[in-house]
């Protein structure tokens, strides 16, 4: 339906400050925010990160010259890495953000890397990003497939949850989620008995379901995103699934998923999450100030790991007047991240950032106080454990 | 004495298809009961003529009058609701209707419309394939039937034909021609186009020549055979 | 367990079933999208975001005035067909005498503005939005548990389809619209008002999506982006079923949900593929459609 929408849309410039710095390229830091900003993820990313990376450049108030620019990449690689390459070409993009799913942030990748770009990004989550496709100029800020699988496996094959049935989204993300989760069940006793793949964006998912229900597995792994994870969880309450005693694993589960599904139907799910924002004072006054320029809708972890990357990096920036992509990252790298989002946080020679993971379980109606009033954290996963160890990557730059 | 209102009078009458200029100001009468015949060539403009007083030509300019009333400006279907009935040359059997829907598809715009039974009694072979599954598979006899006696039902006292005989079979042509008589005699007002100038010869009380647009001569009923020569050159017979 | 083609017959009883819920959708929707090609000869690319204001009007209804699921049923759809005489009456029918392009593009950009509108209000997440409660539930069939709220779905959409079958073959009415497809002038010079009729028409079908909302709503998400999936598979049933053709977008729909059911078991990533595929050697075979006549 979008393949004749406008590849791209630019918004508001910001300008803050007058003095141009020498070292900064044609004077000004631009930002690139690039998402899914009509599709099935641009609720979790989309219009939210760009107003969060608004929020970091206003916050940051130094003396740089910082402009905000916003594209849709309508979740195709060939939109993403074109949109990427005029931005840096044309118009002097500087630092690439977000850029949800994984497939086109893998082709950002090629594109940033090649043109010492920065990339920050906090919507994909692909591990393969920070593996064998690493970068000098990549950052991988909020969460990734293997924190997912490590958080939510984990916690569900402990509870005996120990056979698994995966439902899988047919793309680069959707495999990836699957084989590190399944990696996680196995390391920890459980069995998987079997998956089945459909198309990103199916709105009917009752086959699946149907055949989830046929493998007698006690989990339903749901190795998607969005939309189809709600369809998803929708589907399977109304055909029983639940009640007849399987149980779901929404193993990427976001905040605005749960607000669509409403706490009727998500109660009870288990989720992993690199941000809530009901966590503490700092999160909470971050949350007031975007719901406030969002319709009142509170900030997924995508949304603060867009705010938390593009501060970090304007910091970095700042620190050494320069925004050419690896002299800013290999800055980032030696500065440890201490905000509402990462405590201590830190952002390892592969790229990964490693801070704090939370296990959340999804609130019952009479247990909310309101509208996104939704998890209860039951765990805090610290982020040596959460994130795939240093020495198992597949990196070229940490191998050689 | 006074002339007698005529039921249809068209006045420097003007029609264009797209850039095509088709008439350039036809002008003729008809009074009630009579049959009057438009003659003329091929592409002459008397098939364009019809549409045109229907409506069914958008750009059209000039007068048109039914009884006493311009109704140059009207739309098709408040043309027809004054009862005027319209069965086109390619005789409009719709094929993805039965034989009796496509019978009983015009609606009834003034009262005294013909009944079934009378219309079957013009037309004896119309009873016999009431039943038939789709229009498109009556014979076009049947079919110029079927299109000439489905008008009669609605009431509609001007009946405009296009070209009844149309690749019809002489003995068709003969039962529709007496059908046509048999209407004149109940009163119908009838503007006949025809190529078959022998048919149009037995039964019009008036005819006028069309050419290139125009009403080119007029001839009635007791000159024609006085005039023959003159017309059949007109005609190219 | 007794097997059929390779997996267990429960298990493939249970695909069929859910394939001919699937296709009870595609039939309500495709049959309006037939209808509006028939009559009006434009390709209503607006259906899959009229079928979305639809699902949307029922959710409003209930978060802002109160308004349950069962007269929802009836109000949404004549808001959406209130709409789609509006847009009819002043933009489409300007349409009429250019190029089909036009009456395309002009859908498509309609589309695009109302789904534009809502994402730009409500987000692409989606509302909540619950059956009611005496369709909650479901029946254990032996070979499946079936929600209650499908068997309405199935039943509720086939009994429209059906409704408007005999409305358009069996009636008077029908036979109007049935001859305007052929030969609107013609139909115009038997005192007919064509233009009104095909305003009623569009009116009418676009209800229909409406109505295709407001049963969804409790099955999926209520969001501005569902109908653009859905309306690229049901225009591909239109073609596979003949374009205008009334009859064969209902079969086709029900049989597309079928065959789409089955590949989900035997191929799952093809799922959203096959469609097009049919589509393809339909037309190779069959330039018309299944069921299509050729026009002029």
């Amino acid at each position: 339906m979008r393949l004749m929408k406008l590849a791209m849309a630019t918004t508001a410039i910001m300008v803050l400050g007058t003095t141009a710095q020498a070292e900064i390229s044609d004077g000004v830091v631009k930002i690139g925010v690039l998402n899914d900003r009509s599709g099935l993820y641009a609720d979790l990313s989309g219009e939210g990160s760009v107003v969060a990376a608004r929020m970091a450049v206003e916050d940051f108030g130094g003396d740089l010259k910082v402009e905000v620019l916003s594209a849709d990449h309508q979740n195709k690689p060939d939109v993403g890495s074109s949109v990427a390459r005029q931005w840096i070409d044309q118009d002097g993009v500087d630092v690439i953000v977000d850029v949800p799913t994984s497939s086109v942030a893998l082709a950002v990748q090629q594109v940033t890397a090649d043109t010492d770009t920065a990339f920050l990004n906090s919507g994909a989550a692909t591990t393969a990003l920070t593996n064998a496709q690493c970068a000098p100029t990549f950052v991988h800020w909020t969460y990734d497939t293997y924190a997912l699988s490590v958080g939510t496996g984990k916690a569900v094959v402990e509870g005996g949850g120990d056979t698994w049935f995966f439902l899988t989204a047919d793309y680069a993300f959707g495999h990836q989620l699957q084989a590190d989760t399944a990696a996680v069940v196995e390391a920890n006793g459980g069995t998987v008995v079997g998956s089945v793949n459909h198309p990103l964006s199916t709105t009917d998912f009752s086959s699946f379901l149907l055949q989830a229900q046929a493998s007698g597995a006690k989990v339903i792994g749901l190795a998607n995103a969005g939309g189809d994870t709600t369809n998803a969880i929708k589907q399977a309450n109304s055909f029983g699934i639940v009640q007849s005693g399987q149980q779901l694993a929404a193993l990427l589960g976001f905040i605005t998923d749960v607000h669509a599904l409403g706490l009727d139907v998500a109660q009870g799910l288990t989720l992993t999450t690199g941000f809530y924002w009901d966590r503490d004072d700092a999160s909470r006054e971050f949350a007031e100030r975007f719901a406030e320029k969002m319709n009142g809708q509170k900030p997924t972890m995508v949304h603060a790991g867009v705010y938390s990357a593009v501060a970090h990096y304007l910091k970095a920036v700042a620190e050494i007047d320069d925004d050419g992509g690896k002299a800013a990252v290999d800055q980032m790298k030696t500065m440890p991240i201490n905000d509402f989002f990462a405590a201590d946080g830190k952002i390892r020679p592969d790229g990964r950032m490693v801070h704090d993971m939370y296990l959340v379980k999804v609130k019952t109606p009479d247990e909310s106080k309101g509208p996104w009033d939704y998890y209860d954290i039951l765990a805090t996963i610290p982020g040596d454990e959460a994130f795939q160890p240093l020495d198992k990557s597949t990196c070229p730059l940490v191998t050689n | 004495m006074t002339e007698p209102q005529p039921v249809l009078s068209t006045r420097d009458l003007n029609a264009w298809y797209g850039e095509s200029h088709i008439l350039h100001g036809v002008d003729f009468d008809v009074n009630r009961g009579e049959v009057v015949s438009l003659l003329g060539r091929n592409g002459a403009g008397k098939t364009t003529t019809l549409r045109a007083i229907m409506g069914l030509i958008r750009q059209r300019q000039g007068s048109i009058l039914h009884e006493g009333e311009e109704i140059i400006a009207m739309k098709p279907e408040r043309i027809a609701r004054r009862g005027i009935a319209y069965c086109p040359e390619e005789r409009g059997i719709f094929a993805s209707l039965t034989v009796e829907e496509n019978l009983l598809l015009p609606p009834a715009v003034q009262p005294g419309g013909l009944e079934l039974a009378e219309i079957f009694e013009l037309f004896p072979n119309l009873e016999e394939r009431r039943k038939g599954a789709s229009g498109a598979r009556l014979s076009g006899g049947e079919q110029q039937m079927l299109a000439i006696g489905r008008i009669l039902r609605t009431g509609a006292k001007l009946l405009l034909l296009d070209e009844p005989t149309e690749g019809l079979a002489p003995v068709i042509v003969q039962q529709i021609g007496v059908s046509v008589e048999r209407l004149r005699e109940r009163g119908f007002t009838i503007v006949l186009v025809e190529q078959n100038f022998h048919f149009a010869a037995r039964l019009a009380d008036r005819h006028y020549v069309i050419e290139h647009g125009r009403v080119v001569e007029q001839f009635s009923r007791d000159d024609i055979d006085a005039r023959m020569g003159e017309l059949y050159e007109l005609l190219g017979v | 367990m007794q097997e059929l083609l390779g997996i267990p017959a429960p298990l493939l009883f249970g695909q069929l079933l859910i394939g001919l819920i699937n296709g009870a959708f595609y039939a309500l929707l495709s049959l309006g999208l037939a209808v509006i090609f028939g009559v009006l000869n434009v390709i209503n690319f607006a259906h899959g975001a009229l079928y979305m204001l639809g699902a949307f009007m029922a959710w409003l209804l209930l978060t802002y005035l109160g308004i349950g699921y069962w007269p929802a049923l009836i109000l949404s759809p004549l808001i959406v067909g209130a709409a789609g005489i509006v847009i009819e009456r002043t933009m489409l029918s300007r349409l009429y005498e250019l190029d089909h392009l036009y009456g395309l593009l002009f859908t498509f950009g309609l589309a695009l503005i109302i789904e534009g509108t809502f994402i730009n209000f409500y987000g692409v997440s989606g509302q909540p939005y619950a059956p009611p409660k005496m369709l909650t539930g479901g029946y254990n069939l032996g070979f499946m548990f079936l929600p209650t709220y499908r068997a309405w779905v199935i039943v509720a959409s086939l009994l429209v389809c059906f409704g408007t079958w005999l409305l358009i073959e069996r009636t008077r009415l029908g036979s109007y619209l049935r001859a305007a497809v052929e030969r609107p002038d013609l139909v115009r010079a038997f005192g007919i008002n064509v233009p009104l009729m095909m305003t009623l028409t569009y009116g009418f079908a676009v209800a229909l999506a409406g109505f295709a909302g407001v049963l969804a709503a409790p099955i999926y998400t209520v969001s501005p982006i569902m109908g653009q999936n859905l309306i690229i598979v049901v225009f591909a049933i239109v073609v596979i079923g003949g374009l205008g053709s009334i009859l064969g977008s209902i079969v086709t729909g029900l049989g597309i949900g079928l065959i789409e059911g089955l590949t989900r078991t035997f191929y799952p990533e093809a799922s959203s593929t096959v469609i097009f595929v049919i589509m393809a050697i339909v037309l190779i075979i069959r330039p018309h459609g299944l069921f299509g006549r050729s026009r002029e």
